[in-house]
Formats: structure tokens, sequence, C-alpha cells
């Protein structure tokens, strides 16, 4: 001790130093020690959780359970996770069991509660938990939640919101399924398809009109999801009137998708558009809806100067169901260009593979 | 109608996430099955070396270790359980997984998300057992 009160200054700051330095490190010990006790307990209690609750909700898919143990407050999340992967992994009539079982142990309280934490995964499994029990009564926070900046935390509210309502949701949505950009179009595509098209297709038309120009690929592209009577008017109106080139490609995928023969002048136009990307497009549009007029057109592309283009192209062509493989092989002999033969024979070695 | 204890028959389930091997577990069990759970590839393909064939085989398709489609090709090449019933269990709906499962010997493939009566059904139909 009495090298804390050594006469020489030096002494007594190393002294000190070192006391703090060892006093620093019990502490961390400490709170290592405390914070890897807690995390023990937590996950002993989930586990004892768990196998309680496993073996009774497996037991609700059989029958109802009328007496269900009460939740604590510290188990509501497990609980969450677990009724969610179920319901989630299940399908058919037992969603309507879980569902059941969820009413008796309050899962729709719990899940209200945790729409309030502050941490992310809590919310989360909240707005998952609503929208499979079709919780209309949180409409308006799933609603403000969906304009979230957070793209994970706004997705799992729009869905959550087509799960209780896809009608009344579809006009909010459809415009923010245009805007957000950090919404993966996978993801938009699957939450249209759980919508339907009776339900998507009318918003989804309805919106073209009243988009910003930024944001129409994008959601164009989600028109080929609609059913034609809504999908078709806006494309064709777009290529109307000569549109932007970041809008043709799009368009054209929506022609090819439903294959309208009444398009097919539509299409046409676009072989020769000075943007390869544009008649690569074109190509491919031909191979789902040509005849045999565009044979000698998409002939002439295989030996355009963008190899994308000679591929979309001999694509189409190996695609066309009137040309059987005697006419394909003729076809690629009278090739006079060795790329033109080169990209046809690799189509139709593709399409063999398949 | 749960068959009685003393003739119940085995089925190993391979399921790498345990609460759908619990789940599993539970409505195999109140069937009337004896259930084992390997929870990776590597545990399934002990418990195919060192255990007697059971009545069927639950296989998930991803796996740790060995995929379901790896353990397909190794059951089917023990002569001991070359004849025991396999369902894939697959959460993948593509054309060319389901064909790739029974091409590598599987019987029988459910899709997630599944229908726990669906899948009961197929195991009975695999086993020839009255609903």
């Amino acid at each position: 001790m009495h090298l804390l009160s050594n006469p020489d200054l030096l002494v007594r700051i190393a002294s000190w130093s070192a006391f703090a330095v060892g006093g620093l490190v019990l502490a961390m010990l400490g709170v290592i020690s405390t914070s890897r006790l807690v995390l023990n307990l937590r996950e002993r209690r989930r586990q004892l959780f768990l196998a309680t609750w496993r073996p009774l909700l497996a037991e609700s898919l059989e029958e109802p359970l009328v007496l269900l143990p009460p939740v604590s407050k510290f188990d509501g999340t497990t609980l969450l996770g677990l009724w969610n992967y179920y319901y989630e992994s299940l399908r058919g009539d037992a969603h309507e069991r879980l569902a059941y079982a969820a009413g008796r142990v309050g899962l729709d309280e719990i899940a209200r509660r945790h729409l309030r934490a502050r941490s992310r995964r809590r919310q989360l499994l909240a707005i998952a938990t609503l929208g499979n029990l079709r919780h209309a009564e949180s409409w308006s926070d799933l609603e403000r939640l969906a304009l979230h900046e957070s793209p994970m935390l706004s997705i799992t509210a729009a869905r959550a919101l087509i799960r209780i309502d896809a009608q009344r949701a579809m006009p909010a949505l459809v415009p923010l399924f245009a805007a957000r950009e950090d919404w993966p179009p996978a993801t938009v595509a699957a939450m249209l398809s759980e919508a339907g098209p009776a339900v998507a297709s009318g918003p989804l038309a309805t919106v073209v009109d009243q988009t910003a120009i930024e944001h129409l690929p994008r959601l164009i592209r989600f028109l080929e999801l609609a059913d034609p009577h809504h999908g078709l008017p806006p494309v064709r109106r777009l290529l109307e009137n000569p549109p932007e080139d970041r809008i043709i490609a799009p368009c054209l995928r929506v022609l090819a998708r439903f294959a309208d023969p009444h398009d097919l002048s539509r299409v046409r136009r676009y072989l020769d558009h000075p943007r390869w990307h544009i008649r690569a497009q074109a190509a491919a549009a031909l191979g789902k809806m040509g005849t045999e007029d565009d044979v000698a057109p998409l002939t002439r592309l295989l030996v355009d100067k963008e190899w994308w283009v000679r591929y979309r192209a001999a694509q189409a062509l190996v695609g066309l169901p009137f040309l059987d493989g005697t006419g394909l092989k003729k076809l690629t002999e009278d090739q006079k260009d060795r790329y033109a033969r080169d990209i046809l024979a690799q189509a139709l070695a593709e399409k063999e593979m398949a | 109608m749960p068959a009685s204890a003393a003739i119940r028959p085995t089925i190993l389930v391979t399921e790498d996430d345990e609460d759908m091997a619990g789940l599993l577990r539970h409505i195999l069990h109140r069937e009337g099955y004896d259930i084992h759970v390997a929870y990776d590839g590597r545990a399934a393909q002990t418990l195919v070396d060192t255990l007697p064939p059971p009545a069927l085989v639950i296989l998930d398709v991803m796996l740790p270790y060995l995929s379901g489609f790896q353990l397909v090709t190794h059951i089917r090449k023990k002569p001991d359980w070359a004849s025991v019933p396999i369902i894939m269990l697959t959460a993948d709906s593509n054309e060319s997984h389901i064909v790739r499962a029974l091409e590598s010997g599987a019987n029988d493939y459910v899709v997630k998300p599944f229908q726990p009566r669906e899948l009961l059904a197929r195991v009975r139909r695999l086993l020839q057992r009255p609903s």
C-alpha cells in the first residue's frame, strides 16, 4: 500500500495506474461473467418453454386445446417465433387450428405489445403475427409501418396488410411497389401473387398513369403479373406515344408475357431500334408470339453487331413452335455468316440440354 | 388409428430444424410410430449405418454436411435399407428439384409448407396402413 503514497511521483503514478487497470480488468470480468450467466439462464428458460410449447402447438393441430398455460412476458417473443414458424411451415386447416390456439393464449395482445418494442426483431415478429392472425384492428399501425424507412420492416408490414385484406391494401401499396427501389422486385412479385391477379390487376393498371417516369420501368414489370385485360391497355398506351427508351424494354416484356397476336406489329417495329437491349427484348418477345413472317427478320438479327441481340434472336428462332429440328438445321446451314451459325448452334444445344 | 405399443413401426426423421423436427416427431408419434431423429446429414448417415432398417424414412433436402439427395443415394446402396420407402421434404416446389428427388431414389415428396394430414396420408400409403 505504501507504493501508493511513495514520495517518488513516478512510482505513485505507476502504482495508481496498475491499481486502476487491475480494477478495470476485474470489473470487465464481472460484467462478462454476469452477461454469460444471464444469457445461459435466458437460453435455458427458452429451451424449457419450447419443450412445453412445441408439443402443445403440435397437439393443437389435431384437436382444439381449450386450456393452455399462461405465457409470461419473458416468453412472449419465443412463443411468437415458434407460432409463426409453424404457421409459415404448414398450410390448409392447420392455419385455422393455430389461429384458434393463438386466440386462447392471447397472442394478438402479445404481438401488439411487441409492436411497440425497440428491438427490430420483436417488431418483425409482431407484424408477421398480426398479418397471419388477420388482425384488422392493427390496420392503421401496419399501414404506418409499411411507410417505414427500413425495407425489412416496411415489407413485412405490407405483406401483413395483404394477408389481412388484400383488396383494401392494394391501392395504398401499389404506389409503394413502384417507388420503393429498396423493395426487391422478387419480393414485390411474391406479394402481388399472394394478393392474386383478380385483386392486384386493377390497382396496378390505374397507378401506371399516375406514376413518375423514373418509377415506371419498375412498375411496368409488375404488370406481367396482372391479368391481360388490365395489363395490356396501359402498355399499349405507353407504346403509342413515342416513349422514353427505358420504358420500351419492360413494355415489350409485358407484351411477350401475354403474347396477344394484336401486338405483333407493336413488337416488330422495335427490331431495328438503335439501342441494342431493345432489339434484344423485341427478338425475345417474338420468340413467344412470333409467326412465320418473323423468321426472316429474326434471322437478320443473327448477324447483329451485339452478341446479346444475336443470342436472343437465336433463342427466339429455336423456340418458335412451327420450326422443327429439320427446319432449324437447314436454317443453320443456310447462314453464310460464321457468327450466325455459331449462335444458332449454341441455342440449339441449350434447347436440347434443357 | 394409432398402432399398439407392441408393433409400433419406426420412422427415421432427418430434419435440421429443431422446431420442425419436434412437430414431425409429435404428429408421427401420435399416429402410432416410434421416431428416430437425426439433426444433420452426418448423424443420419451414422444411424443408417448402425440401425436396423426402419419402416420409413423422412428426409429434409437441405441438411448440414450431407444433403437429402446424398443420403438417399447412400440408403439405396445398403442392401437391407434399399427397399425402405423414403419421403423427401422440400421447400422448393421447382419441378427439377422434385424430379431430382425421385430420380435419386425417393418414393414420394412433400413440399413445405405442407398439411400434416397430407404427410400422414402419404406415410400411411407407403406403409399401406388404413387411416
